[in-house]
């Protein structure tokens, strides 16, 4: 069963990928870390760590409340910065036949710009997705597209705001991405009663799910671009609720760190199932 | 590093509210280090829990588990022999010791005393002469006497003050010990380190180890939940611990 998928249609090189899974920015590292648990090679890519300029210490603990089905995380953006990524993964991307995504965080345009200006004659880095600041303004979000379309030939994917997709999806678009992920996690909140220490961060898990539901839903109904679905996937029917509203790929978050067996199920699980689809549509 | 089943060996109830458990760790090629874990699957909550050793043999790890406290594992003690455990691991640096051996504090409290009972028994073989001071709050939460190995050095404070009873006995053991090992964070690690400045001159590298307790989400260092501050940066208590050297820790 061929289960490619093409997430830069118009982009002069494309971005075929083998299969419609892969892991959501931020919960799979850089793909080395799950080596000897997860099959990278059986993944439709990956996509990394979002990843800064500059390395980012984050912030202090607590980072992390466990939550009924999922979780509120905050790092504060911790990462090693683009050089160190490069210097120490990149080397071991080019080697593999899976698709590397390299997720880009930044404050405005002139940072994304910075990190894809270092990804000149980089090997083993096949595709861009940006990670947009939660405020962004939708001039703003046009303008990071822009800024880092103008220092690379990669193909890009914008990562919209869970809530804001529909307002941002075309100006991205238009800017010259050639997908769209929806979404970054939504924000939340918790306060430790006896330290009255605040935890910001993100929601995972899935109660995401209903959420991102709605607004890939929206997205798919305002533009005719790829969408990339995230938000609270844990099952392969989690994965066909997307896959049936219009998404083209799927990207799977804190599940894997329940079960790092989640994707490759899902991946066989979406080729089973669109080997009866096809035995039922030739009758 | 694997995921794999492990079934459960034997589950003695050493108490109304603390289980034995022995899991089958024959799929792994090496068996762990006292101080690494492993990530189990556990029913009723969303992330797995660490699963720290007390005991280690070639095919099979021991853990203590408190019922009650914490639905997961309570959901794990609750596992009776022959049901499995979805365990991943083992994960993270351990506890290392050198050569020659000499004398080895151990300093445990609440918790952390499961990895340093798996560590005595490393270390009693390598040659080591161990010690073991441990605090805890109630009596219902000390270790055991029956999984003290018999030629262990052994002293407890226990109570509201058990802290700075521990303290007290610190001073009178930092200057026999050639290394030092803690586990159980809380308050421990900053008197640890006072007490070794005091009486051994300064804390250099390589004198203390400590593992650090803090929440982990993936346990594979991907997630950036169980940051610690060290001298060098930021590190995953997942992965580049969760044992550090004291002197290297941001207390």
């Amino acid at each position: 069963m061929n289960l490619e998928v093409e997430l830069a249609p118009g982009h002069k090189q494309g971005l075929l990928l083998p299969n419609p899974v892969m892991p959501a920015a931020g919960s799979f590292g850089y793909g080395l870390e799950y080596e000897g648990l997860v099959e990278v090679e059986r993944l439709g890519a990956i996509v990394t760590t979002p990843t800064t300029v500059r390395a980012q210490r984050g912030q202090p603990q607590p980072r992390l409340q466990e939550l009924e089905g999922g979780l509120l995380i905050g790092t504060g953006g911790q990462n090693p910065g683009i050089g160190r990524v490069l210097r120490e993964y990149a080397p071991r991307w080019a080697r593999w036949g899976v698709p590397v995504i390299l997720n880009v965080a930044g404050p405005g345009p002139r940072a994304f710009a910075q990190v894809a200006r270092r990804l000149a004659d980089v090997q083993g880095v096949w595709g861009l997705e940006l990670t947009l600041p939660d405020g962004v303004e939708s001039c703003g979000a046009g303008e990071i597209v822009a800024a880092v379309r103008a220092e690379t030939l990669l193909p890009l994917w914008a990562k919209l705001p869970l809530f804001r997709g529909e307002e941002l999806a075309e100006v991205c678009l238009e800017a010259g991405a050639n997908a769209l992920t929806v979404g970054v996690p939504p924000l939340g909140m918790s306060i430790d009663l006896g330290t009255k220490a605040r935890l910001l961060g993100r929601l995972y898990g899935r109660m995401v799910k209903p959420l991102a539901l709605r607004a890939v839903d929206g997205v798919v109904q305002r533009v005719q671009a790829p969408i990339i679905a995230c938000g609270g996937i844990h099952t392969l029917e989690d994965a066909l609720e997307f896959l049936t509203l219009g998404a083209s790929a799927i990207q799977v978050g804190s599940a894997t760190w329940v079960d790092p067996r989640t994707m490759a199920r899902i991946v066989e699980g979406i080729g089973v199932w669109m080997s009866k689809r096809e035995v039922r549509d030739s009758k | 590093m694997l995921q794999f089943e492990g079934p459960v060996l034997a589950r003695v109830e050493l108490r109304p509210t603390l289980i034995h458990l022995t899991l089958d760790t024959s799929s792994l090629t090496k068996p762990p280090v006292a101080g690494q874990f492993f990530m189990a699957r556990c029913e009723g909550v969303y992330l797995r829990r660490p699963l720290f050793p007390c005991h280690i043999e070639a095919k099979r790890i021991a853990a203590l588990l408190p019922l009650g406290q914490e639905v997961g594992l309570t959901w794990l003690a609750a596992r009776h022999v022959g049901e499995t455990v979805d365990l991943i691991g083992p994960l993270g640096c351990g506890f290392a010791l050198d050569r020659p051996a000499g004398n080895l504090l151990l300093v445990g409290w609440r918790s952390g005393l499961a990895s340093l009972l798996a560590l005595a028994e490393e270390a009693l073989t390598a040659g080591w002469a161990v010690a073991l001071l441990a605090a805890f709050e109630r009596p219902d939460m000390s270790v055991p006497t029956v999984l003290l190995p018999p030629a262990i050095e052994y002293q407890t404070a226990v109570g509201s003050a058990a802290l700075d009873d521990l303290e007290v006995l610190l001073r009178e053991a930092i200057p026999w010990a050639d290394r030092a090992c803690a586990a159980g964070g809380g308050g421990l690690y900053s008197r640890l380190a006072a007490v070794i400045e005091e009486l051994r001159l300064g804390l250099r590298p390589g004198l203390a180890q400590v593992l650090v307790e803090v929440q982990m989400a993936c346990g594979m260092g991907v997630c950036g939940a169980c940051a610690v501050r060290t001298r060098r940066g930021m590190r995953q208590a997942c992965h580049h611990g969760p044992v550090f050297d004291l002197a290297e820790l941001v207390i």
